[in-house]
């Protein structure tokens, strides 16, 4: 009997699972918004990290891709599989920022996506589809870097900017 | 070896989540990605629950009393509970996630998701062990209920502690903190169920 239940409990995962779909990608961006980059190098190449971004709904898109430099000045992680780099930007660069980024000590937020199996329960398996997380390492603290992630202001906390996802990076030669 | 009491019991689950959710966190993630697009990450997430449950039943059984349930089926109805329960409240969270207004209030929208989410683990694994306890356990029936809400109240409080206060240790061991206070509910709700046991 336990073993039959159990047996019909596996059938009802595996249908579960069968009606699944990943989610459709949030591309949108605001005119308006695009503006605020002005001179910034906004033609490097989004990779496909965008579609594994939890809830997209929260993040308000303004570019697709940005490049910027400045210095890391913090890293965690986060419950949701991301880790929050602090990213004291580079002069050229300030103008990326908006006020909300005042409650991260004036840094730009800087977020890869699904480094790890998520513990929050909206982004496990979107993180789960993800067969080519950003690997290879990520920027220590200290590190003068430049990067390059989709722009975007969060909804969630006080409209901050972020980078989120972050599509590439590389160290900058002192 | 065994802990002839309910604390023993609460003791046993909250290690086994806090161990099950950090090995199937790092070994999971470091080498599952290949199940990544089968059926949108479902086997992958599939996967991760089954480890954890794993590690969970292996716990408990240092600490079930004796002539409850039979080890050997404990052992196999864990990881399957897990595994179902994580599946679900993966597809629960999403739907809630993508369907909560996401300018509401972060405590309250990601309180409601979590809540809930973790109510569907403690629905899996709660359902799985009820099948091999329920022959062993006068109040057997109080288990699903016992589990649904020690997850759910786990779950709440675990992304709740881990987002609103900035515990650095805490912090600094994300994973089986998570794990640990997950565990530390459902091993207090279900130790309750189980506390007659003890005196018999």
């Amino acid at each position: 009997m336990i073993v039959r239940t159990l047996f019909v409990l596996a059938l009802v995962l595996v249908s579960v699972a069968c009606g699944n779909r990943p989610l459709a990608e949030e591309t949108n961006a605001t005119g308006s918004e695009g503006g605020q980059a002005g001179s910034l190098d906004t033609t490097c190449s989004p990779t496909d990290q965008a579609q594994y971004v939890y809830r997209p709904a929260r993040l308000q898109v303004v570019e697709a891709c940005v490049r910027v430099a400045g210095t890391v000045v913090s890293s965690s992680t986060e419950a949701d599989g991301d880790v929050h780099l602090q990213v004291r930007l580079d002069p050229p660069y300030q103008v990326l920022l908006r006020p909300g980024n005042q409650f991260e000590d004036g840094n730009l937020i800087v977020e890869p996506v699904c480094q790890f199996p998520p513990l929050q329960a909206d982004a496990i398996r979107v993180c789960a589809s993800d067969p080519d997380p950003l690997l290879g390492g990520l920027p220590g603290v200290g590190d003068h870097v430049w990067m390059e992630g989709r722009y975007i202001l969060d909804s969630q906390h006080h409209a901050w900017a972020e980078l989120h996802p972050l599509y590439r990076w590389g160290a900058i030669n002192p | 070896m065994r802990v002839p009491t309910w604390i023993g019991w609460t003791g046993a689950t909250t290690v086994g989540f806090s161990l099950g959710t950090t090995l199937s966190t790092f070994l999971v993630g470091a080498a599952a990605r290949p199940l990544s697009p089968l059926l949108g990450g479902i086997i992958f997430v599939l996967s991760y629950g089954v480890l954890i449950g794993i590690v969970i039943g292996l716990a408990q059984c240092l600490a079930i009393p004796r002539g409850t349930a039979r080890w050997r089926v404990w052992i196999l109805a864990t990881p399957l509970g897990a595994g179902a329960g994580y599946v679900l409240a993966s597809v629960v969270g999403e739907i809630l996630g993508n369907t909560i207004d996401p300018s509401l209030n972060v405590v309250i929208g990601e309180g409601a998701i979590e809540t809930a989410s973790g109510a569907v683990v403690g629905l899996g694994i709660g359902f799985a062990q009820w099948l091999v306890l329920r022959r062993g356990l006068s109040d057997g029936r109080w288990w699903i209920v016992a589990s649904v809400v020690g997850g759910a109240l786990g779950y709440g409080a675990a992304a709740a502690v881990l987002e609103l206060f900035d515990l650095p240790v805490l912090k600094a061991n994300l994973v089986p903190s998570f794990g640990a206070i997950l565990g530390l509910f459902v091993g207090v709700s279900q130790g309750l169920v189980l506390r007659p046991a003890y005196l018999d």
